[in-house]
């Protein structure tokens, strides 16, 4: 009898035993399972999926009285810089940038004012010397904030966009650089026309 | 101050609200808040439920509530949405249901301002009942502000410039007037207004009545972008990659992380308001399908249908009530015989089944194992509970698995409620947020409190039966139990030692937390122990087995309570009072249970 009770009683343990292991099993394969899955959305970085946006097209006029859009620059690279003459970082890199532009000819310098006064952005421009008048440099007016707020949500001065030669926006400097004519810089500008298409 | 920026959301106009607008799509737009991405009805219910306490408000539900607060301000602050339960402390007027709308709280709150000031330089841990109502109240009165403001740069205002400057200006009527349509001309109208004060100074008596208006129409601005600057609790819009952090309309325009993108999504969402304020349900439905299908491609699509699947079926609410039905087929069983068994088992497991897909929906939600807080903790222990329950019934057959799984369940759901305010799904504490140690040591110690409950209860009935003079079964199945509650809190416990020591670098730093799970390691080993070496005698083994809710207690509550070692993240207030009496009851019950049974064993003898 007391055999018998014993027998069961072991057989009871055994089971119990059994479900445990399977617990605990349950537990370390959904541990492995789920690690695994992180680990695959960390090997998928977002980042490196980023499909770049477009850069919206906008038409505008040059201070020489020049209607232009930016496809029309289509297969070249672009820098588009919002600024104003008032604005005192924008002041600080303008000629910073020009000094880039002439060393990269191939690629478009588009310069956007957000003064209201067209004397304020001649008298500045003046200032600059022939550089603010070579070839691939462009300065026009965003009158109304129009290209610069309703099109690429930009409020805040100099914001600056790095569009390559597929018209896609490549990256944005925030605020003033103050690497413009340095070598990281001009790697950026190099790749931006040499991006794959 | 905040008196001023009150009374600026009177600067929109109300909207006509006709017929209700569908909120379908609108709910299942996708919002970054709280670490991770959810649709707009979980970001609604979560800020509702802190309001007013719960998912909907009145009639209205909480997309459409947050559809007003955010396209409608004017209208939302007159909604009596906040529930203060003393209104006597802000001197409102006594009210039966107690809720009060924004535009009573906000100038109580003001009269209380120099008091909430020095009230926020002290320490917390010295706040009266009344400081902490009041500071609450402030908190909420702070983020509802927020969603106020949400879009205060894109809603038309109720006020327009000027005329003379509007012609100067050369300021267009053909679109409604909006704080974004002021940042074109903020520059010109702000250098009119200095040079006013450099002509005649800074009092507006000296100045012309046109030069009046301006000035005040500058100051108004100026005060209104300067509120919205602020307002950064709404992250509707996605960052440049899928893992970037999502901006507030107001935080892209302040972060200069605007883009085409952007701008192309924030036009959207004037779409959408304009289409709100007019009532428009085709332009509503459409702008509303186009910004959830945007943002849903920075966003998990299966997440958001699962989480408003999850929002809307209250899968809890419905095993709540099966357990409910459970028991009183037990109550059935028990007053008129055994054909009520089978039914009131298959109630206990569809409550059963409906209980494990909530706790499977919100690990697929989180990306991570179910217990993360103390609410999922109740919630995962009144599962193993109910798990348990249904295998001890299928073994034994008489009732007692169905009782111990609904009365557990259902105590423990209840207890559930009291935390269900503060459970916002939202990311865990860098220390928590690792799924290894959350799928072992959590789970371990979590399985072992359901397995401890289990053993209490059945030792609860054991005591009962006993003291009524009921046959009772022998010690097997409760020992058995408390061997597997052993195994798994002391398995538990020695994991969590070896998460602490990779986390903070000691393995045991006698943290009450780290001797709460001790002390149930130490009390079942005691007693199974002590009962084997013939030292406990039966009774007393049952009744410090039916003693082990309060052990149970004391280390899943009430160590919280300590707000002392590292653990700060469990860190709770305001149950001491319930636990003590838990604690109270249950030895009062325990020891006349035992006194009883000793008076029939004299007796007997």
């Amino acid at each position: 009898m007391l055999a018998h009770h014993t027998k069961a009683k072991g057989r009871g343990m055994t089971k119990n035993l059994i479900l445990l292991g399977m617990l605990l099993a349950s537990i370390l394969a959904y541990t492995w399972y789920d690690n695994g899955a992180h680990q695959k959305i960390g090997a998928e970085t977002p980042r490196q999926q980023t499909v770049l946006q477009e850069a919206r097209n906008f038409s505008s006029t040059t201070m020489a009285g020049k209607k232009f859009e930016l496809s029309h620059f289509k297969g070249k690279a672009i820098v588009l810089n919002f600024w104003a003459s008032w604005c005192a970082p924008c002041v600080i890199e303008f000629p910073q940038m020009l000094t880039l532009a002439k060393k990269n000819p191939d690629t478009v310098f588009i310069f956007l004012s957000q003064d209201d006064d067209l004397t304020a952005i001649n008298r500045f421009i003046k200032k600059q010397g022939p550089n603010a008048h070579l070839n691939n440099v462009i300065i026009g007016q965003d009158k109304g904030m129009k290209i610069a707020q309703d099109l690429y949500n930009t409020y805040k001065l100099p914001e600056t966009f790095l569009i390559d030669s597929d018209h896609r926006i490549a990256g944005k400097i925030i605020g003033n650089s103050d690497d413009w004519t340095g070598p990281d810089m001009q790697k950026r500008i190099t790749d931006l026309a040499l991006r794959p298409r | 101050m905040m008196r001023l920026l009150f009374f600026l959301f009177l600067l929109f106009p109300v909207s006509a609200h006709a017929a209700e607008l569908d909120y379908n799509n609108f709910s299942k737009i996708p919002v970054q808040h709280e670490g991770r991405v959810k649709p707009f009805d979980s970001f609604a219910r979560i800020f509702l439920r802190g309001f007013n306490g719960h998912d909907s408000l009145g009639s209205m539900s909480a997309d459409a509530w947050l559809a007003e607060t955010l396209f409608d301000p004017a209208q939302a602050i007159e909604r009596p949405l906040f529930r203060i339960l003393r209104p006597e402390l802000l001197n409102l007027p006594p009210r039966e249901k107690k809720y009060y709308s924004y535009a009573e709280l906000a100038p109580a709150l003001q009269q209380k301002s120099e008091a909430l000031q020095s009230l926020m330089k002290t320490d917390e841990k010295f706040w009266s009942e009344d400081q902490r109502e009041l500071a609450r109240l402030k908190e909420l009165s702070i983020s509802y502000e927020q969603l106020l403001r949400s879009f205060s740069f894109l809603l038309p205002l109720n006020i327009e410039p000027p005329h003379a400057l509007a012609k100067e200006l050369k300021i267009t009527e053909e679109r409604p007037f909006t704080l974004q349509e002021y940042s074109r001309y903020e520059r010109r109208i702000e250098e009119k207004v200095r040079a006013i004060v450099r002509r005649k100074g800074e009092d507006p008596a000296l100045y012309t009545q046109e030069e009046q208006a301006v000035a005040r129409f500058a100051f108004n601005m100026q005060i209104l972008r300067e509120a919205g600057e602020n307002s950064l609790l709404l992250r509707i819009v996605p960052g440049q990659s899928a893992g970037d952090e999502w901006f507030s309309p107001w935080a892209l325009r302040q972060s200069g992380q605007g883009s085409p993108q952007s701008a192309a999504y924030i036009n959207l969402w004037q779409e959408m308001a304009n289409a709100y304020i007019a009532q428009d349900q085709k332009n509503w439905n459409e702008t509303t399908k186009r910004a959830s299908e945007y943002a849903a491609a920075f966003a998990s699509k299966p997440k958001i249908t699962l989480e408003l699947l999850y929002n809307n079926w209250h899968p809890l609410t419905l095993s709540m009530g099966f357990y409910l039905l459970a028991f009183l087929g037990l109550v059935l069983y028990t007053l008129h015989g055994k054909s009520w068994r089978v039914p009131a088992l298959l109630c206990l497991s569809a409550g059963g089944l409906l209980h494990i897909a909530t706790i499977v929906l919100r690990i697929l939600i989180l990306s991570r194992p179910p217990v993360g807080t103390l609410y999922e903790s109740i919630l995962f222990v009144a599962m193993i509970c109910v798990i348990v329950g249904v295998v001890i019934e299928a073994i034994k057959k008489d009732g007692t698995g169905i009782l111990s799984g609904s009365v557990s369940s259902l105590l423990l759901l209840f207890i559930a409620q009291s935390f269900a305010e503060d459970d916002t799904m939202k990311m865990l504490v860098a220390v928590l947020n690792t799924n290894f140690w959350l799928a072992t040591h959590v789970l371990c110690i979590t399985i072992g409190y359901g397995w401890c409950l289990i053993v209490s209860l059945l030792s609860h009935v054991w005591l009962v039966r006993r003291a009524m003079g009921k046959e009772t079964s022998d010690l097997t199945a409760i020992k058995t139990l408390s061997a597997i509650a052993l195994l798994f809190t002391a398995v538990g416990t020695i994991l969590g030692g070896i998460w602490a020591d990779q986390s903070w670098g000691r393995f045991w730093g006698w943290d009450p937390k780290e001797n709460g799970a001790l002390l149930i390691v130490l009390w079942l080993i005691w007693v199974l122990h002590g009962n084997i070496s013939g030292h406990i005698k039966r009774l007393a083994f049952i009744a410090a087995m039916a003693g082990l809710s309060i052990i149970v207690a004391l280390a899943w509550f009430g160590v919280n309570l300590l707000s002392v070692g590292l653990h700060s993240y469990g860190f709770i207030t305001g149950v001491a009072a319930g636990l003590g009496a838990f604690c109270a009851f249950e030895l009062l019950l325990i020891g006349l249970l035992c006194w009883r049974i000793t008076q029939r064993q004299k007796a007997a003898a």
